[in-house]
């Protein structure tokens, strides 16, 4: 017994806090001019998360990297939720709906989240991205829109 | 006087813990009832379980810890390892210590083999034989993937090498060696010329209570919409040969999904058919069965939401164990989330056919020292009418992470823009209360102005000031 408390002291002085990465799923999807889609993110920590969700029109450069502005008046994003408290271990579908009255239309639905929350501040903000290219057709909608902006299609 | 010693240390612990973890379930697949409690700590977790297994009462325990980038795990383990067609799952109690890399794992284990009982609620060993193992595996960068299992468990011995290679377009793997006392080999090779087409070889041995042996050949093509399959299957199990053989195409348009499936085995022709549609989170199917010139019918589904999940599936598969070949098999799978908990049940089709049954219970408990846990609170259940708001400090600033609660219990929480929003199903005001102990923005903060309720269809405004701590 002695021996087996002496063992576990310095596990309790020694070992720092161990922050669990977080997931989202899909990255990246393409649709129509009408779609319904989901993403998910998943809790991989102990502790439950506020989860917030924000959209925002991206255009991208002629090396593929994006800037993020106010959403576009072509576009019609109907989010199911803005937020969600996310249980340990546990995962979050979120649910939108979206209509593109432009040619094509790209939107990124940005997560906002903060693990290792104390009364103090913030330890670390954590923001994952949902990606949606919208087009006339779905079909090869990113590599339009990358070729539109003048970027290396893969 | 051991097991007393770790009852005591495992009872105590939980005090200091950050989270505790309560599981509890029973299985007739797993063969055992019991729970599990787990304190995690930072950079550990230690585990106690309890419960009965075949009549038998048993107990487990287990401490795991992080040492100069290994992870150690004194206790109750399941040493299960499985590459290229080869698995050993052992159930130990003893002393394992584990290093993972980008492109190794190393895993080493001394102790004691037994039975044990290793279930999503428990996980427990008893003492049999002196026992000891490890597991290497190392990633190469022009494909290759070298695996090496050995394990010494009483007087069963096994020594297994793996081998894969990842190509361009195909894929060739193989494992061969003892495994637990008996000669075993398995091969496996896939080939995709072009995108959409792919063909794939399997040979497996199994080692159950005699010698079984399974082959298989099949190839996949996707032409747009369509999709079509063809595979060849032949077992052999206590001198019986079972050969059997599936055929099938599908159509996809839009949400709807027509699937058509020949089956034969043992001079046994089986035809299926299966409509089905996805209409966001429901899914919908029929399922007609033909068969020895009778038909049925079937119908399947499921929903899958972010507090409920339920499925009722239809499917055929091969059993080659009393040369049974094709079966058709129904699973039923409910999955039930109440704020941190979580309640499973699952039924599944063991090899010899019965239907066997799992169903548990989980849940998160946060202790003292894991900081302002954030209390249990439903959410927007979503309609068609929306309250919306906006929080502001004392100057104006939007204010992200605040939380404000409707009436009905939802909890929304504010973006970087301040706003926030949540869909109610009835167009009536909602009494708000801002939730100060759970907002997920740093520092203390007090309600300046905050309206008593919200009307759907128009914007609320709260303002809050923060606190300067003493």
């Amino acid at each position: 017994m002695k021996r087996a408390s002496s063992l576990l002291l310095p596990q309790l002085l020694f070992f720092g806090l161990a922050v669990s990465a977080q997931t989202i799923s899909p990255m990246i999807v393409e649709c129509g001019k009408k779609c319904r889609g989901e993403f998910s993110i998943t809790n991989n920590g102990l502790t439950p998360l506020a989860v917030t969700v924000e959209a925002r029109s991206f255009s991208l450069d002629t090396l593929g990297r994006a800037t993020n502005r106010p959403l576009d008046p072509a576009v019609d994003l109907k989010l199911e939720e803005g937020s969600a408290r996310i249980s340990p271990k546990g995962t979050h579908t979120f649910a939108y709906q979206l209509k593109c009255a432009d040619p094509s239309c790209s939107v990124v639905l940005l997560s906002s989240m903060v693990v290792g929350h104390t009364a103090e501040g913030i330890l670390v903000r954590v923001q994952l991205a949902h990606t949606i290219y919208a087009c006339e057709k779905q079909k090869d909608c990113r590599k339009k829109v990358r070729a539109a902006a003048g970027g290396k299609v893969e | 006087m051991l097991r007393v010693c770790l009852c005591v240390l495992l009872l105590g612990v939980p005090v200091s813990a950050q989270v505790l973890q309560l599981s509890a379930g029973r299985s007739t697949l797993l063969g055992g009832t019991g729970g599990e409690i787990t304190a995690f700590f930072p950079e550990s977790a230690l585990s106690a379980s309890a419960g009965f297994a075949n009549g038998h009462f048993v107990l487990g325990a287990s401490d795991t810890f992080k040492f100069h980038g290994l992870e150690i795990t004194a206790g109750d383990k399941t040493f299960g390892y499985s590459f290229d067609g080869a698995g050993l799952g052992v159930t130990t109690r003893g002393l394992f210590v584990q290093r993972k890399a980008r492109h190794n794992t190393f895993v080493v284990f001394v102790g004691s083999t037994g039975i044990g009982y290793a279930t999503p609620f428990m996980v427990t060993a008893e003492d049999q034989h002196i026992g000891a193992g490890f597991f290497l595996q190392r990633q190469f960068a022009n494909g290759l993937l070298l695996s090496s299992l050995a394990m010494i468990d009483g007087g069963k011995h096994t020594v297994v090498q793996g081998l894969s290679y990842q190509g361009h377009n195909h894929r060739l793997a193989g494992s061969g060696g003892l495994l637990q006392n008996q000669k075993y080999f398995s091969g496996e090779a896939d080939y995709q010329p072009i995108h959409g087409l792919s063909f794939s070889a399997t040979h497996n041995d199994y080692f159950l209570a005699d010698h079984l042996t399974a082959n298989s050949l099949s190839a996949f093509a996707a032409l747009g919409r369509v999709t079509l399959q063809a595979s060849v299957l032949d077992g052999r199990y206590k001198m019986t040969k079972t050969t059997g053989a599936s055929a099938g195409s599908s159509l996809r348009l839009s949400s709807i999904t027509a699937r058509s499936s020949f089956y034969e085995s043992n001079h046994r022709i089986l035809l299926v058919h299966v409509v089905q549609e996805n209409l966001h989170r429901w899914t919908f199917s029929g399922i007609v069965n033909q068969t020895l010139g009778q038909t049925s019918y079937a119908f399947g589904g499921g929903y899958r939401g972010n507090k409920i999940s339920v499925s009722l599936d239809h499917s055929v598969l091969f059993f080659p164990i009393g040369a049974k070949g094709f079966q058709q098999t129904t699973t039923v799978q409910v999955s039930l989330r109440i704020h941190d908990a979580t309640l499973n049940f699952q039924t599944n089709v063991d090899p010899m056919m019965h239907v066997q049954y799992t169903t548990y219970a989980s849940s998160y408990v946060q202790g003292p020292l894991s900081g302002p846990a954030m209390i249990s609170y439903s959410h927007s259940t979503g309609g068609k009418f929306v309250i919306a708001g906006a929080v502001v400090d004392e100057r104006g600033q939007p204010m992200e992470g605040a939380a404000i609660q409707l009436q009905g219990g939802a909890v929304v929480y504010s973006d970087s823009q301040g706003k926030f929003f949540a869909r109610v199903k009835h167009d009536k005001p909602s009494a708000l209360v801002v939730l100060l102990s759970e907002f997920a923005a740093p520092g203390r903060w007090a309600v300046i102005s905050c309206p008593m309720d919200a009307v759907p269809g128009t914007e609320v405004l709260i303002r809050l000031r923060r606190e300067i701590a003493p």
